[in-house]
């Protein structure tokens, strides 16, 4: 199933600036397409190498991410436009009713019955607009915690050994009282704090992932991420003995991409190699 | 190197047609273990399978259970085994190479081998190494 860019991006621990860097693609133009415009052919290629996925698993539009409930100062939106109050709700509908009395070229006598629906409906835009100013600032509820966060804490506390009145101790407040926000960071924690505990060979910065090495591709990825930054050339041993050596410009989890001496481009399938590895006189 | 390595190895040698292809005699059930065997690294103890795919695949039958015996997860005990003694490892590829080293990590795919002698890390593909020597 085609995934968004920006969830596969998170999945992948990357900060937009990160994966600028990784495709050469601008912070402004990743943030468009994070936002849902259509990625150009060449970058839906580069951000899938970046990302290690295959073409096919990288939405060419991605569905905008989901608003996270914040602080009403903090909202995702653009700031207020200059020379306009921040409170745009309330500033609209006001400025609308001075439109509404039109008929000006009307009869004389006809003036008071159209004055006075025109300032019924400005009463009821200023009680509008006072409805929307008050109804704005309020803050959302956080959500409650999930039942589904609920089994996952209950199962983690068991694993961890902790009796109720510790488990209590330790979040500060019962269960059922917390957010999903409160539980969300507990959970993050003591998953962080068992995977570390229970395997050294993982890579830091990868709770999300399991922790056998068998599931994840972290760290070839690495491998490979360092050495495109560093410009390494790369010696890549073929299974018929055939030896490529080249700067490594592009990867995913099933091929690499290297530019030649003579300044050709060629991908080799990983089902075809065998192993590479860095030309030590470059990396020096 | 696992069976379900060695199966997309031998299809690639004949072109990479799709798994239906190769399959298209056998059952729908059986061609969907296969697809398992393949794609997913699932084990199979189903003889009659092996025998049928080395009817697929016209080679001997011995020869994917050879493969069968040296699933990837033989070959991860083997590895977690040498890193946690510090001893080096010893790889033997499809190409016939062998080759020794530290393993400094492994992954899905690959296996970080520091060589002794001071050359950099190679990263070899899992799918390269057919041997090793627990194997079996």
């Amino acid at each position: 199933m085609p995934e968004n860019l920006w969830k596969l991006r998170k999945m992948k621990g990357l900060t937009l600036e990160q994966l600028g860097v990784r495709t050469g693609i601008p912070v402004p133009v990743l943030r468009q397409y994070e936002g849902g415009r259509a990625l150009r052919p060449q970058d839906h290629v580069k951000l899938a190498r970046a990302l290690y996925v295959g073409v096919d698993v990288l939405k060419v539009r991605s569905d905008p991410p989901p608003v996270l409930p914040r602080s009403p100062e903090r909202g995702r939106g653009n700031p207020p436009a200059r020379g306009r109050p921040a409170n745009r709700p309330a500033s609209r509908p006001a400025a609308r009713p001075p439109a509404q009395p039109k008929p000006a070229s009307a009869p004389a006598s006809a003036a008071p019955a159209s004055a006075a629906p025109a300032s019924a409906a400005l009463a009821s835009a200023t009680l509008a607009s006072a409805a929307l100013a008050s109804a704005a600032p309020a803050p959302k509820e956080p959500a409650p915690v999930s039942q589904a966060q609920l089994k996952a804490i209950d199962a983690l506390a068991k694993r961890l050994g902790l009796l109720p009145e510790e488990l209590v101790a330790d979040l500060g407040k019962p269960v059922q009282q917390l957010t999903a926000r409160e539980a969300r960071a507990w959970l993050r924690e003591q998953y962080e704090r068992l995977s570390s505990q229970s395997f050294g060979n993982k890579m830091p910065g990868q709770s999300k992932r399991a922790i056998l090495p068998e599931a994840v591709d972290a760290f070839e990825m690495k491998y490979l991420t360092n050495a495109q930054h560093a410009g390494a050339r790369l010696s890549v041993k073929l299974f018929n003995k055939e030896t490529f050596s080249g700067h490594l410009i592009g990867f995913s989890p099933y091929a690499l991409t290297l530019r030649l001496e003579d300044g050709r481009e060629t991908t080799l399938q990983k089902l075809a190699i065998a192993y590479y590895t860095r030309e030590a006189e470059v990396t020096a | 190197m696992s069976l379900g390595d060695h199966l997309r190895f031998l299809r690639a040698m004949r072109g990479g047609p799709p798994i239906s292809v190769i399959t298209a005699q056998l059952d729908e059930a059986d061609r969907r273990k296969v697809r398992h065997i393949e794609l997913r690294y699932r084990d199979t103890s189903d003889e009659d399978i092996v025998r049928s795919l080395a009817g697929c695949y016209g080679v001997p039958v011995e020869e994917l259970m050879w493969h069968r015996a040296r699933s990837r997860r033989s070959l991860s005990d083997y590895l977690l085994a040498v890193s946690s003694e510090s001893r080096p490892a010893e790889l033997r590829l499809r190409s016939g190479e062998v080759l020794v080293g530290n393993v400094v990590w492994w992954d899905l795919a690959a296996i970080g081998l520091q060589p002794a002698d001071g050359h950099p890390l190679i990263v070899v593909q899992r799918h390269a190494v057919v041997d090793w020597p627990l194997a079996g």
